[in-house]
């Protein structure tokens, strides 16, 4: 069985796929793709394998490679990405004093420790003098 | 033949990239596109083929002295056809058919035979036309190395 293999680099120009050149060689094809869709002058770009089988007289195709806007869109927000994380680290610093603010917060919930310690006096007191009471009482 | 140090898919990138910068806009370059000055040591690897209107042969209008040695009966408007079997100008042109049919660059590599060496080689042919509708010329190119059995 014979078969042909060619590779075809379309770009999508105005909705419809634009035949650019072809190839018989993949990663020259590739290669191609990328260097067309790098120049930016298309929305997206795709290979596309052509499989001719001489025997049949018919012919399979294959996309075997294809990027879009939003890929390009992806690769840019990766990059700014890793250039922003320096900032990124500076921000986690500056996210971190919010945190301090609820600290504080908190101890104003601890303010209330001291009244606790009033509340147990009294009851300290309370109870001695219920006790002392207790004791007069008896020796009536 | 010249000395190959590699097979230079680059040339053919090279060459794809000017025959696209030419284009400004249209379908394809014309022939008064292409320049040699443009091209500078490219330009040895490179030939142009003139087709002529229907049922005229084509001729090739150029054609590179590491494709085709100065050293050799001369291809120089002679036609296309004409090219000895399996030679690498041979091999570089003989899917013209196809560039028509297609109306685009079409990039081939394979093996053949050359002046006694046996020789890896890959080419391109891109089409020209002066109106932007018919094709006219081709622009070709192509290089090689030579096979070296270990």
């Amino acid at each position: 069985m014979s078969q042909a293999v060619s590779f075809e680099v379309d770009t999508y120009q105005n909705n419809r796929w634009v035949l650019e050149c072809v190839l018989d060689d993949k990663d020259m094809a590739l290669s191609t793709a990328k260097r067309l869709y790098d120049s930016k002058r298309f929305s997206a770009v795709r290979v596309v394998q052509e499989t001719f089988n001489e025997d049949s007289n018919s012919s399979r195709e294959r996309v075997i490679f294809e990027t879009t806007v939003a890929d390009r869109d992806n690769r840019a927000a990766k990059q700014q990405t890793a250039a922003v994380k320096v900032d990124r680290s500076e921000r986690k610093s500056l996210k971190k004093r919010p945190r301090q603010n609820t600290k504080p917060a908190t101890k104003t919930v601890k303010k209330s420790g001291p009244s606790l310690w009033v509340l147990l006096l009294w009851l300290v007191a309370i109870l001695a003098g219920g006790a002392t009471l207790l004791y007069y009482l008896q020796s009536l | 033949m010249a000395e190959y140090k590699g097979i230079e898919r680059r040339l053919v990138f090279r060459l794809l990239d000017y025959w696209e910068k030419k284009k400004d806009g249209r379908k394809m370059p014309s022939l008064d596109d292409i320049k040699a000055s443009e091209l500078g040591d490219d330009w040895d690897w490179c030939f142009l083929i003139l087709l002529g209107d229907e049922d005229e042969s084509a001729t090739f209008h150029h054609i590179g002295s590491l494709i085709w040695p100065a050293d050799r009966a001369p291809l120089m408007g002679k036609e296309v056809s004409a090219s000895p079997d399996n030679s690498l100008v041979q091999q570089a042109t003989r899917f013209m058919p196809r560039v028509m049919e297609l109306g685009v660059p079409v990039s081939i590599g394979g093996e053949c035979e050359d002046g006694g060496d046996k020789l890896l080689y890959r080419s391109t042919l891109m089409p020209l036309s002066s109106d932007d509708e018919f094709v006219d010329a081709l622009f070709g190119g192509a290089n090689c190395r030579k096979v070296t059995n270990k």
